[in-house]
C-alpha cells in the first residue's frame, strides 16, 4: 500500500466521519487501533489497560466531537497519534517533558571498534536472543518512542517532533542515540555477526 | 540524497532510505537503484541497512493487542456512543441500531482481513530479509524454547523435531531449532554437516540455513554438507526434491519467486563456496545413492534380515536398538524407507513385525514382533 493512497484514503475517511458516516468511523478504528496500542505501549509499558482506556477515549472522542473536527487534516494518522500520546501522559499526570530535552553531542559518542565479531561468534544463540529481547527495553523511554515512530510508523522527523513537543533536531539525537546503543550491542545483528561480520566497518 | 559518503548509521537514518525500505514507490526505487548503480561498492552497506531498519521496525512493533483486548476497545467505544442518547452530540433516531448492523461488521471485516492479507505478506518478506535474526526474534516473541545442540561425539546424533521430522547431525555439527509451532513455516540453521528426513507438511515449507545458501523443502531428505576447515557446502538429495538459493539473493530480490533457486531432485547434488554461496558448479550433478558417502542414508532394504535393517538404522542414527534377536534376528524384511523421518521408519518395520517400539534418549527398544 502506497503512503500517500493511504493518506487521501484517510481523507476521505475523516470527511465522512464528519458527516457522521459510521462505516467510516469502523473502518478508522480498526485500521489504527492495533497500532495506535503498540505504540501507546510504549509510553505506558507497565500498563495495558491504561493504554486500552486511552484508545477508548480517542474514539469517543472522535465520533463525539466529529462536528467540531478540523476540516483538513493532512495526516489523520498524525492526529490520532498526537490525541493518543496526550490522552496517555495525562491519564499518567505526565507533564509534557519540554524542559528535560536531553543534549549530547553526537560527536563525542563512543564508537565500538573492536573485535567483537569474533567474540559474538563464540557465545550462544541462546544468550544472544535475551540479549535481543533486552535490548529495546533498555532504551530510554523517549528514544524507543522515536525508533518507533519512525521505524514502525514512518513518521517524518518534521511529524515525530510536533508529536513529542520537541525540536526536529532533538528527535535527531534520540534516534543518533537509540541506533549508537543498538549498534554498540551488534549481538543485535546476529546474522551479520554470523555471516557478515567482515564488512561492517 | 548524499554522494558516496553513506556510512551504515548514515544510511539507516536517512528518511527517504526508510521510506525506501518500508514504503516502496517508483520515485524512491529509482532513486536508490540509481544511487546502487553508481556505487556498487555501496551494496552491501545497503543490504545490511536494510535488515537494520526492517528488525527496529519489526522489533518496535512487536506489541500487538490480543484479539480479545481489540474487541473489549470496541465493544465498550460502542456502548458509550450508543449510551449517549438523546443528549449526546447527535441525536441518533432510528438509524442507532443501525450503526453497527451485520452489514457494517462485514464491511470492517473484510478490511480486517484485507489488512491482515498485507500485514502477512510484509512478515513474509521481513523473514527472508532477516533470516537467522527474524528467526530468533520470533523465538523470542512467541516461542520459548528455541534448542541449540551440538554434537560434541564422534557419532551422529539423531535429533528429533517436534514437526516429526529427523535431523542427524555430523560430529562437530550445530543445529539451531524450536518446537515447529509456527504456522507459516518450519526453520532451523545448521553449522555444519546434518542429514534430514522432513516430515511432509504441504503447506508448510521447511527452510534450513547454512552459511550463505537456504534449502526449502517440502518433504523429502537431503544431507547438508560443510565442516570446518572446508570451503565448500554442498547439497545433495536422496528423495523428492528440494530448492536450494542464496542467502543474498534471497534477500535482495525480496521474495523467493524472484530470487532464482537452484532446483534438486532425487539423485542430484551441487557445491557452493561457503564463502559467498556461488556454484562451484553450472548444474546440478548427479551421484550415485549406492555410494560409500551415500549409503549411510540409503534405506532400501529387499528380503533383508531384521538384524541388518537395525545395525543401518544404528549407524546411520547413532542410536541403540534394543529388540529380541532370538526371535527377530532373522526375519527378512522388505522395505523403501529412504527419505522418510526415523519415526516413521521405526513405525513401519514395528507394523511389519507385529511388534510396537518406543524411544527414550537414543535408545529404540521393540517390543513383542514375531516374522509373520
Amino acid at each position: 500500500m502506497d503512503v500517500t493512497d493511504v493518506q487521501s484514503a484517510d481523507r476521505e475517511l475523516w470527511w465522512l466521519l464528519k458527516k457522521g458516516d459510521k462505516e467510516a468511523f469502523a473502518i478508522l478504528f480498526e485500521r489504527y487501533h492495533r497500532t495506535l496500542y503498540n505504540y501507546g505501549i510504549k509510553l505506558a509499558p507497565a500498563s495495558p489497560g491504561v493504554v486500552e482506556d486511552a484508545i477508548q477515549d480517542l474514539f469517543v472522542d472522535l465520533w463525539r466531537l466529529r462536528d467540531g473536527l478540523t476540516d483538513s487534516v493532512d495526516s489523520v494518522k498524525f492526529y490520532l497519534y498526537r490525541s493518543l500520546r496526550r490522552k496517555i501522559h495525562l491519564s499518567q499526570k505526565k507533564e509534557p517533558l519540554q524542559n528535560l530535552e536531553e543534549r549530547y553531542n553526537d560527536h563525542h559518542l563512543p564508537f565500538q571498534t573492536s573485535h567483537e565479531s569474533q567474540v559474538i561468534q563464540e557465545e550462544s544463540f541462546t544468550l544472544q536472543k535475551e540479549r535481543l529481547k533486552e535490548l529495546l527495553n533498555q532504551l530510554p523511554e523517549r528514544q524507543l518512542e522515536a525508533l518507533t515512530l519512525k521505524y514502525f510508523e514512518n513518521f517524518s522527523t518534521e511529524e515525530i517532533a510536533g508529536m513529542m513537543d520537541v525540536n526536529e533536531k532533538s528527535v535527531r539525537n534520540f534516534l543518533y542515540k537509540a541506533l549508537i546503543t543498538l549498534r554498540a550491542n551488534r549481538h543485535w545483528l546476529v546474522f551479520s555477526a554470523l555471516t557478515m561480520s567482515s564488512l561492517l566497518y | 540524497m548524499k554522494s558516496d559518503s553513506y556510512s551504515l548509521i548514515d544510511l539507516i537514518r536517512d528518511e527517504d532510505f526508510i521510506s525506501w525500505v518500508r514504503n516502496p514507490d517508483p520515485l524512491n526505487e529509482a532513486r536508490w537503484q540509481q544511487f546502487l548503480r553508481e556505487h556498487p561498492e555501496k551494496r552491501k552497506t545497503v543490504e545490511m541497512a536494510r535488515e537494520y531498519v526492517n528488525l527496529i521496525a519489526e522489533d518496535t512493533g512487536r506489541d500487538v493487542p490480543t484479539k480479545d483486548q481489540s474487541e473489549k476497545i470496541w465493544s465498550n467505544v460502542r456502548k458509550t456512543i450508543s449510551s449517549d442518547g438523546p443528549s449526546g452530540a447527535r441525536p441518533e433516531k432510528a438509524g442507532k441500531q443501525r450503526f453497527f448492523s451485520p452489514y457494517l461488521t462485514a464491511a470492517s471485516v473484510l478490511i480486517a482481513a484485507l489488512l491482515a492479507g498485507y500485514w502477512l505478506y510484509s512478515e513474509k518478506k521481513l523473514r527472508l530479509f532477516t533470516d537467522e535474526a527474524a528467526f530468533l526474534q520470533h523465538s523470542a516473541g512467541e516461542i520459548k524454547t528455541d534448542l541449540t545442540t551440538r554434537n560434541a561425539t564422534d557419532k551422529p546424533l539423531t535429533i528429533l523435531l517436534k514437526d516429526g521430522s529427523s535431523v542427524i547431525l555430523q560430529p562437530g555439527s550445530e543445529l539451531v531449532y524450536d518446537d515447529m509451532s509456527r504456522k507459516a513455516n518450519r526453520e532451523v540453521i545448521l553449522n555444519g554437516s546434518a542429514f534430514f528426513e522432513i516430515a511432509k507438511e504441504t503447506d508448510r515449507p521447511f527452510y534450513v540455513y547454512s552459511g550463505p545458501i537456504v534449502t526449502k523443502v517440502l518433504g523429502t531428505s537431503f544431507l547438508v554438507e560443510s565442516s570446518s576447515g572446508k570451503t565448500e557446502i554442498k547439497v545433495s538429495v536422496h528423495s523428492g526434491k528440494v530448492s536450494v538459493y542464496n542467502k543474498e539473493d534471497l534477500i535482495a530480490d525480496h521474495t523467493e519467486n524472484k530470487a532464482a533457486g537452484v532446483i534438486l531432485e532425487k539423485n542430484q547434488n551441487i557445491t557452493f563456496s561457503l564463502s559467498d554461496g556461488t556454484p562451484r558448479q553450472g548444474s546440478p550433478a548427479s551421484f550415485d545413492l549406492l555410494s560409500q558417502e551415500a549409503e549411510p542414508f540409503f534405506f532400501e532394504f529387499d528380503e533383508a534380515p531384521v538384524s541388518e535393517v537395525f545395525k543401518a538404522l544404528e549407524d546411520s542414527y547413532g542410536i541403540q536398538i534394543i529388540y529380541d534377536k532370538s526371535s527377530l534376528s532373522d526375519c527378512p524384511l522388505t522395505a523403501s524407507l529412504t527419505g522418510q523421518p526415523l519415526h516413521m521408519k521405526l513405525q513401519t518395520i514395528s507394523q511389519a513385525l507385529y511388534a510396537g517400539y518406543s524411544f527414550t534418549g537414543n535408545r529404540v527398544e521393540i517390543m513383542g514382533g514375531s516374522c509373520n
